[in-house]
């Protein structure tokens, strides 16, 4: 959740993009691992690069 | 049994060798299916085994990738946090200030709710200092 001093706070703003930041980096990590997983285990995928 | 199909007349022994032969054919088909059958649970087995080995290493390797995968991602956030910390706070600029009104009106934010800021016509204020 966004707090609400993304909206007066240039500093929180950019705390807040970090953390969106590292959100994402953290679930394409996991969607990474999960597409060498099941690569590893016969499935035909292209998975993006470790 | 060879004794008494001799004894027989030829018809006779004709329909005991085809009786026979029937049998040693069936006796023969029932050994071969159960071989087949042998032969396919031993390759189904072998390819659980082999299927078990490639899952074993993806476990090992997703886990090694997991561990760093979240050492990196920590360190990005703290550079990312280090490079702007010491730096004083402003006002965000107005382009931010509407993408922040935006974001909490996105996320169930009611406009009474919303900071004053979120409320004036343009939906931002100018930035500046603090």
């Amino acid at each position: 959740m966004a707090p609400a001093e993304i909206v007066t706070s240039a500093q929180a703003a950019a705390d807040y993009d970090v953390a969106v930041e590292a959100w994402g980096m953290r679930g394409w990590a996991a969607v990474t691992r999960l597409c060498h997983w099941a690569r590893a285990n016969g499935m035909e995928v292209d998975c993006p690069a470790r | 049994m060879l004794d008494r199909l001799l004894s027989l007349e030829v018809p006779g022994r004709i329909a005991g060798a085809a009786l026979l032969l029937l049998a040693t054919f069936a006796l023969g088909r029932c050994d071969g299916a159960r071989r087949e059958a042998m032969r396919q649970e031993a390759a189904r087995a072998t390819a659980v085994v082999e299927a078990m080995g490639r899952n074993a290493g993806a476990h090992t390797d997703a886990a090694a990738a997991r561990a760093a995968d979240t050492a990196a991602i920590v360190q990005q956030k703290k550079e990312l946090i280090d490079a702007i910390q010491s730096i004083p706070d402003t006002h965000p600029d107005p382009v931010r200030v509407a993408l922040g009104c935006q974001r909490l009106r996105a996320q169930g934010g009611r406009d009474a709710n919303l900071p004053a800021v979120c409320r004036s016509p343009s939906g931002a204020e100018a930035g500046g200092a603090r």
